[in-house]
């Protein structure tokens, strides 16, 4: 018995990806591996390799959410980041993405590692309520053909007493209708 | 103008639209198929659609039997 299955010929849902911008003149990574924070501006960079010293910053991380097909989706939007997980210490996890008072879309400059002056807004370490990352500068913006989110640009600021090795994880939320 | 690299693989590309028109060495599909995100990316897409009641049974079964059929294949 042959098992034929068929599907809609413009496919049946989105495809996303986090791509992270780095370097003057912007390289973008498509698709990376994870978001790991550290002492250098790299995508998918080694943290053990490349570690942040107590009482320094990360470098900024400049991602965006990229629907590369909507497939037969029409809509993607109420795009939400948030970080699950315990910080070292009192290090402080920082970011552009808010639910109120959004800055708008961001204009990408190469990440450092002082102060940002784009991530001012504690990360959220729960599910936000509502839209944090917008689309085309607004929380209420949507996709409805393939495209990308705005910047999300988010930091982590240690402190000289934190303890290295705390391991957290970076939740990239999207909601698509048919 | 932007240099685009694939995540998965480090190849280059000069345009995004070159990397997306590219057939993956690593999956061997488009950045554009879904199959290309493997057996997670259709469940996320599946969480996606359920929370904005899009997920009819006939679509749900779609997602399920592709989630299945990507199982076991290397992203």
């Amino acid at each position: 018995m042959i098992d034929i299955k068929i599907y809609k010929i413009d496919g049946f849902a989105a495809t996303v990806e986090i791509d992270e911008s780095n370097g003057v003149g912007e390289t973008v990574t498509h698709n990376i591996t994870n978001s790991n924070m550290g002492s250098v501006d790299a995508a998918n960079l080694d943290p053990v390799a490349n570690p942040v010293i107590a009482g320094d910053n990360t470098f900024e991380k400049w991602q965006k959410i990229d629907v590369t097909n909507m497939g037969g989706s029409s809509k993607i939007d109420n795009l939400k980041v948030w970080r699950t997980g315990a910080l070292g210490g009192s290090a402080v996890h920082l970011t552009n993405a808010r639910t109120t008072s959004y800055g708008g879309a961001e204009s990408y400059a190469t990440p450092i590692d002082s102060n940002s002056s784009v991530a001012t807004q504690t990360m959220p370490t729960s599910e936000p309520a509502s839209a944090n990352l917008g689309i085309g500068g607004s929380l209420t913006g949507e996709l409805t053909a393939a495209g990308e989110s705005d910047y999300l640009v988010h930091q982590i600021q240690t402190d000289a007493g934190d303890t290295a090795g705390s391991t957290t994880t970076m939740n990239y939320q999207y909601d698509e209708t048919a | 103008m932007a240099k685009h690299i694939c995540g998965q693989t480090g190849r280059e590309f000069d345009t995004k639209q070159e990397y997306l028109e590219h057939v993956s060495e690593k999956t061997g599909f488009k950045p554009t198929e879904i199959e290309h995100q493997g057996r997670v990316g259709v469940l996320i897409s599946k969480s996606a659609l359920r929370r904005t009641n899009s997920l009819n049974e006939e679509l749900e079964q779609d997602l399920n039997d592709k989630a299945e059929e990507l199982r076991g294949l290397k992203k």
